[in-house]
């Protein structure tokens, strides 16, 4: 697109120099209009039923594979001994960090008062859920015997059996459901009043009842506005620790084992901040193709793309430290194993997959992201998410992989090769969640209208005319 | 004349080809492989033995060697025969360095040395090594000789010409062969098919209907031997009853039913024969006799005696004259399959075989010189011509292996017929092999410029090379010029194989605890004073002990353990097999085993250490140690695995949801996973097959080696019945009971005075990873070597 | 319960928040406590202006992770303590160390469904029905730009013409009875 200068653009505040975070001459009608036009519409654009149809295709091949697999077992993927984790627990930990993107832009940014975040959270939001549904395929679908994947969950039971809690993958049980049902919970809560918004302006009588039903029948009345903020801070404020902690949890599935290269405490930070790196990257990916075919360039501005890159300079900093510090720790601790580790990880026969991490996850976006011109490119960064993400896959595979397939026995070295079904599988976990994804975005608010609202100029309670005295609030009474 | 060797008796021992601790083609293996471990053992009162061994192919029979030679089988020949002669003879500086220290210490020995020659040997080795026996006077002491065991000896190549050369003049109407198979396995030159067309009627009977019974006039079935009465005279002449185990169970019949139709006696049953021979043999009364042969399975007093006679020293053969620049082609039996009989039994097919750790495959298997000169890598195609006729096979590269020389295993390339797991297995060799050149033959090896993706089940040495490994080899026994192997380097390393010379075990009897050469690894685990870590010391205290005072019993509780011994185990892969047979572990077929899914519970780690152009190598029995703090149990969602009070590591396969996290989190890799369903729930017979004490497991369910849980309950229960405690050595594993060196000990770690126990107090005894405190209850006794200070 | 007869009271529609805030607090001032505001997204001013302070969500969030916290630390406890204890790698029996993770999560769980689903059931909802939407200008201004002040009939306070003066003197878009 082509840029203006600072005097010429409207978006641009001449006193910071800063885009504005929503586009000047909105009203509360001309918002409300907007976004609950994309879903009242009975105009579906073409486009649309073109993205549904591929997205749907692409699903599709996720069901086939996962047919063959019920029907023949795991081993129709790469995994073997010693490498028994391959795609299925990278795929996992890597849909999962997406997903935490929209846990932080929809609590932490709100507990920060970060109003920007307004625009963007509730589709951040469903792409975690959405993200969150493809992770958690995963581990009921690679366990040798899925049709008893429930026995991780603590049931009452004839044999009085339970799971074992010592064991990083039953606190992963806790973690992905806690997580799923509040990231949920927290979506729809958000929603309610917007599910009012579109009952009242619906005209399709399906479309009142479905949203009417959903909105529970809220009115807007103050008293419930307040104890509905009272909820959101503190959904947003459980959803903090909530979301640093599912994906320490994850990490435990490797920091607490004894492989060398997963046997170490710089996981949990690392894992967290390389969440929010590939979740704010999949954010953008999504952002940007969608601000461009529904016109919402005034609502999801250059701001916020400038912020989103900034937000990902700084955990991919976050992340580059982690992998420095495992080097550094790898020649430090004067132990064999990891030295061998780290240097088999970077010169072994799977070395190539480490330098790709590097330039991928580091090189490119560590060096470009510093400049404000870059930041602002919309091209530059859609680009950019998708390389970020790769980077970010990378890793997992690094780490799962690498540790794994050259351990503390020689004799039991191998290799890891991913079959075509490993593929199919995770390619159709891309098409699952662009349908999911697809369908939100038509049938769900993309962006909260009421929040939206608050940020508008007009909020501000002026006295109608008059002397301030008279307005002046008794609060003594 | 058969030859017997003692070698409990025997100091120092030289290998001329002679595998005779691989177990396969060597008559009196087991015997012969006891007396030799039972010499190898570094312990008080006794002097270590010292073996050299002269070979083309690397066999564990020459890696057990203190000092091995590698030479191609023309050059090995000439090497005996100059031996013999009592000079170095005419080989490289190394060869003849090697053949004056050789002579120098048999000579040293006082008759308390033995020459073998091998099985496959030419005549010109077996002379040598007669010649040398009588010299040294071994005769006597360390060897005997005996009327053959054959009963009716004859030069068999010679014998089966004649027999071509009548078939082809049509002088033969009927051709009966019992047992044999001989379109695939006869010398090729001989043209068998061709001659067996010219007879009007043949009948073949053979337990299938392979190469030979499907071009036959008639096909009977045979029942197995263990469906039948027979006899048979062991190695060393003792005769014994064959018994039936189970009435047949597809109607077959034996050789001995065939043979008494063709004598017009169809109603003399197999049983009738054997009673009729045994008449002959069998001293005393009948009837008591017979049931005490039945009982014993032995005959008493059939052994031969030593004969005073010697083999006739004549002219020695020539040896086969070397092929001018070409390659040498050796033929040896596989080590899994014999001559191809086993073609068809899957746990064989699937076994790792010694050394090279290949599975369903025979390959061209050549050093790496050797692979060099004629340009070609690790899985090329290369195809094999001797005498005009080719083959193609894939390459495997072998540490140690002879330059100029390719080995081909003998035994595979059998056709469909050879049944559902044999057939279409691996190239024929015998296709290249003639009557006159039966163990080696001049031919041509070239690069083909296909792919043949061979399957190894372990890590192959050729994960070598690594600036890494390379900067810290300031060991002199490391060649830095030289090719080595990264997994072995990392073994030693990781003092994960530990060994010393003797004379390094008597000024450091601790060394096991001191870590490995120029080892890294923080402590290997052990105090300054070569103690374990006392669990004292720990910032968790113990949990769990395992100390505690069986009341009803008055004596403490029983605690599993194991003790492995490395310089007894000769890794011939007895152990595997039998648990195999013990714990129903299925076959996998050679798709998935290379991609590395094999079933094995117990597996013989292969490390090569030092130039890989003349190795050394270790072999290590490796299954589940039982660790204490098993990493496996921790991470386990389900708690499918779990700890016995009596210290086994349990897998409760009904409870596995199949998540391989205990796999990953096994720093020994012992646990095996059932990705598809491997086991065969439809073949009826082999519901036979299975020990109904064991599981089969399904797919998507962890299994492994459970120190024969069931073996130790069902004594459990015995004791218990009998009101008594359990005796020592009562409860055997598996891999204990086949191993034919007894390196492997398992008993009650709380009794004192258990085998086991005392395997343990070694001072070489160690863990293996000890520094990781997973405190495994399987150690290892670090080998010993006796290596003669001047060739080392 | 028996339809109600007459009407739910009268409901006043405002453009701005500041005109709304300006009503609400003098309509306090005079004496009116059953009285409710409507808007499309929270006005803080109003509820200070409706003197609404008792907030209980917080209370639930809090009693919703004690229950989490003590039921997850209690319920691992009692599988490996007593339940079925075994010797899973020669660990203690009780694990506290590694119970506190699942426990940890269930404190957010319980705390979070306490939040959202106690907000929900303190604001009375689902009430899918309410008088105030018969009004003809509620539905298509309540939740978009209008800002709505309803003084209920059961206010003491309540006349039909003196209370419509009252909110007519705000210059309000429109005033409407609300019918049940």
């Amino acid at each position: 697109m082509a840029t203006k200068t600072p005097l010429q653009d409207p978006m641009i505040d001449p006193r910071t120099g800063e885009y504005a975070v929503i586009a000047p001459g909105h009203n509360f009608k001309s918002v409300t209009q907007k976004i609950a036009g994309i879903v009242l519409t009975s105009n579906t654009p073409l486009g649309w039923f073109g993205g549904l149809t591929v997205a749907g295709g692409v699903a599709t091949l996720l069901l086939v594979a996962l047919t063959w697999l019920f029907l023949k077992g795991v081993g129709i993927w790469g995994v073997t001994i010693p490498g028994a984790w391959g795609f299925a627990i990278i795929n996992f930990v890597w849909w999962i960090g997406i997903g935490h993107a929209g846990t932080l832009i929809s609590a932490i940014l709100l507990l920060f008062k970060q109003t920007w975040r307004n625009s963007i959270n509730r589709f951040a939001e469903a792409m975690t859920i959405f993200a969150v549904v493809c992770a958690g395929l995963f581990p009921l679908i690679h366990v040798g015997r899925p049709w008893v994947s429930y026995w991780l969950f603590p049931y009452p039971n004839t044999m009085n059996v339970w799971p074992q809690f010592r064991s990083p993958l039953a606190w992963d049980v806790f973690a992905v459901s806690t997580y799923a049902t509040i990231s949920v919970v927290f979506w729809y809560v958000g929603m309610i009043p917007d599910f009012g918004t579109l009952r009242d302006r619906a005209t399709m009588p399906l479309a009142k009842y479905f949203y009417g039903l959903l909105s529970l029948g809220w009115r807007g009345s103050t008293r419930h506005w307040i104890r509905y903020e009272t909820a959101s801070l503190l959904l947003a404020g459980l959803s903090t620790p909530l979301v640093l902690s599912v994906h320490t949890v994850i990490s435990f599935d490797f920091a607490v084992a004894a492989m060398a290269g997963w046997h170490t405490t710089i996981f949990p930070p690392y894992f967290v901040a390389g969440a929010v790196y590939s979740g704010f990257a999949m954010v953008l990916t999504l952002a940007i193709p969608i601000r461009k075919f529904y016109h919402l360039e005034d609502l999801i501005t250059l701001r916020h793309l400038d912020n989103m890159a900034k937000v990902m300079l700084a955990t991919g900093s976050i992340v580059g430290y982690g992998y420095c510090m495992e080097v550094f720790m790898s020649w430090y601790s004067a132990s064999h194993w990891e030295f061998f580790m780290m240097w088999n990880r970077m010169f072994g026969p799977m070395g190539w997959a480490y330098w790709v991490l590097i330039l991928t996850n580091l090189a490119i976006p560590l060096t470009t992201l510093w400049s404000r011109k870059l930041r602002v490119n919309v091209l530059y960064l859609f680009i950019l998410s998708f390389i970020v993400n790769t980077g970010m896959w990378f890793e997992r595979f690094v780490i799962v992989v690498t540790s794994l397939y050259r351990d503390y026995l020689p004799s039991s070295w191998g290799t890891y090769r991913a079959t075509k079904w490993d593929y199919m599988t995770f390619v159709g976990t891309w098409g699952l969640f662009t349908f999911l994804f697809l369908l939100f975005v038509r049938f769900l608010p993309m962006i909260p209208m009421s929040e939206i609202r608050m940020m508008l100029p007009q909020t501000k309670v002026r006295p109608p005319g008059g002397s301030d005295a008279e307005t002046v609030i008794e609060e003594t009474v | 004349m058969d030859a017997q060797y003692k070698l409990e008796n025997a100091d120092v021992i030289l290998s001329l080809d002679a595998d005779f601790l691989g177990g396969i083609a060597q008559p009196g293996f087991l015997p012969l492989a006891a007396a030799y471990a039972a010499r190898h053992r570094y312990e008080e009162g006794q002097t270590m033995n010292r073996m050299y061994a002269v070979e083309t192919m690397p066999t564990v029979t020459g890696f057990k060697a203190e000092h091995r030679l590698a030479l191609k089988p023309s050059d090995l020949a000439a090497f005996a025969s100059a031996l013999a002669a009592g000079g170095a003879g005419s080989g490289s500086a190394e060869a003849q360095g090697f053949a004056a220290a050789v002579l120098k210490d048999l000579k040293a020995a006082g008759g308390k040395c033995v020459v073998i020659p091998g099985e496959q040997a030419p005549a010109s080795v077996h002379a040598a090594a007669y010649a040398l026996n009588a010299a040294m006077g071994a005769v006597g002491k360390t060897v005997v000789y005996t009327e053959t065991v054959n009963p009716l000896p004859s030069e068999q190549v010679a014998d089966l010409k004649s027999l071509v050369g009548d078939m082809n003049a049509g002088k033969v109407q009927w051709l009966v062969m019992m047992g044999v198979n001989p379109l695939y396995s006869a010398p090729v030159d001989l043209e068998f098919a061709a001659a067996m067309a010219k007879v009007p009627t043949t009948v073949h009977l053979g337990t299938h209907v392979d190469e030979t019974g499907s071009l036959s006039t008639w096909h009977i079935n045979k029942a197995h031997y263990l469906e039948s009465w027979s006899d048979a005279r062991a190695y060393d002449g003792t005769i014994s009853i064959i018994q039936p185990m189970i009435a047949p169970m597809y109607g077959g019949h034996s050789a001995h039913e065939v043979l008494q139709t063709l004598l017009d006696n169809p109603e003399a049953s197999a049983y009738d024969v054997v009673v009729a021979n045994a008449k002959t043999y069998i001293k005393g009364d009948f009837a008591t006799s017979w049931r005490k042969a039945l009982h014993d399975g032995w005959v008493e007093g059939t052994a031969f005696a030593p004969s005073s006679a010697s083999p006739k020293s004549g002219a020695a053969p020539a040896a086969a004259a070397a092929s001018s620049g070409g390659i040498e082609i050796c033929f040896k039996p596989d080590p899994s399959l014999y001559d191809g009989r086993y073609a068809n039994v899957g746990w064989l097919q699937e076994l790792p075989k010694q050394v090279t750790n290949l599975s369903w495959d025979n390959a061209a298997l050549m050093s790496l010189a050797t692979a060099e000169a004629l340009g070609v890598e690790q899985s090329d195609a290369v195809e094999i011509k001797v005498n005009g006729r080719t083959i193609s096979a894939g390459t495997l590269v072998v540490p140690g292996h002879a330059d100029g020389a390719v080995t081909v295993h003998l035994g595979l390339g059998r056709r469909v017929e050879a049944g559902r797991v044999g057939g279409g297995v691996g190239f024929n060799a015998y296709y290249l092999r003639t009557a006159d050149a039966p163990y080696a033959a001049g031919g041509t090896v070239t690069r083909t410029g296909d792919i043949y993706d061979l399957c190894v089940t372990k890590v192959n040495f050729i994960e070598h090379r690594g600036s890494f490994a390379q900067q810290d080899l300031n060991d002199k026994e490391f060649d830095k010029d030289g090719t080595y192997s990264l997994p072995g380097h990392e073994a030693m390393e990781r003092a994960i194989i530990r060994y010393a010379t003797l004379e390094e075990v008597k000024a450091h009897p601790d060394f096991a605890h001191e870590g490995g050469p120029g080892a890294l690894v923080n402590k290997v685990g052990y105090g300054p004073e070569g103690d374990t870590p006392g669990h004292a010391e720990s910032m968790f205290p113990d949990a769990w002990s395992y100390d505690h005072q069986d009341v009803s019993a008055q004596q403490l509780q029983n605690k599993w353990g194991m003790a492995i011994d490395l310089n007894s185990c000769v890794g011939c892969n007895a152990c595997i097999v039998s648990c195999y047979a013990e714990n129903n572990i299925p076959v996998i077929g050679r798709e998935q085993v290379k991609i590395g899914r094999n079933m094995q519970w117990i597996r013989i780690d292969t490390y090569f250490e030092g130039d890989l152009h003349a190795p050394r190598a270790h072999f290590q029995p490796m299954a589940c140690q039982h660790c204490e703090n098993a990493g496996c149990e921790q991470v386990c969602p389900v708690g499918a695995t779990v700890h016995t009070p009596e210290g086994l590591n349990m897998m409760v396969y009904n409870r596995c949801v199949g998540t391989r996290y205990c796999s990953n989190n096994c720093v020994y890799k012992v646990r095996r996973f059932n990705f598809l369903l491997y086991s065969d729930y439809d073949t009826e017979s082999l519901k036979f097959m299975r020990n109904p004490d064991v599981t089969v497991r399904s797919r998507g369910v962890m299994e492994k080696c459970s120190y024969c849980v069931q073996r130790i309950e069902a004594v459990k229960i015995e004791a218990d019945k009998e009101n008594r405690a359990i005796r020592d050595g009562e409860i055997v594993t598996a891999c204990q009971q086949a191993c034919p060196t007894s390196a492997i000990t398992f008993g009650n770690v709380n009794d004192p005075n258990s085998a086991v126990s005392k395997v343990k107090a070694k001072e070489r005894d160690y863990q293996v990873l000890a520094d990781l405190n997973f405190r495994p209850r399987t150690t290892y006794t670090a080998g010993v070597i006796n290596p003669n200070p001047e060739l080392a | 319960m028996p339809p109600r007869e007459g009407i739910y009271g009268l409901l006043a529609e405002f453009n701005t928040p500041g005109e709304l805030v300006h009503a609400t607090e003098l309509a306090h001032r005079a004496g009116y406590r059953r009285m409710e505001c409507y808007t499309p997204y929270p006005v803080e001013e109003a509820a200070v202006a409706l003197r609404f302070h008792k907030n209980r969500v917080p209370l639930v969030c809090l009693l919703g992770g004690v229950l989490g916290v003590t039921t997850a630390f209690l319920m691992e406890t009692w599988i490996a303590v007593w339940s079925y204890p075994l010797n899973i790698a020669g660990r203690p029996l009780f694990s506290w160390p590694a119970f506190i993770i699942p426990a940890y999560e269930w404190t957010i769980l319980f705390a979070g469904l306490s939040a959202a689903f106690g907000m929900v059931a303190l604001n009375g909802l689902p009430q899918l029905y309410h008088p105030v939407f018969n009004a003809p200008n509620f539905r298509t201004g309540a939740t978009t730009d209008k800002f709505f002040l309803c003084l209920e009939a059961a206010d003491p306070r309540f006349s039909p013409g003196e209370t419509r003066a009252f909110l007519e003197q705000f210059k309000p878009v429109s005033v409407v009875e609300v019918e049940h």
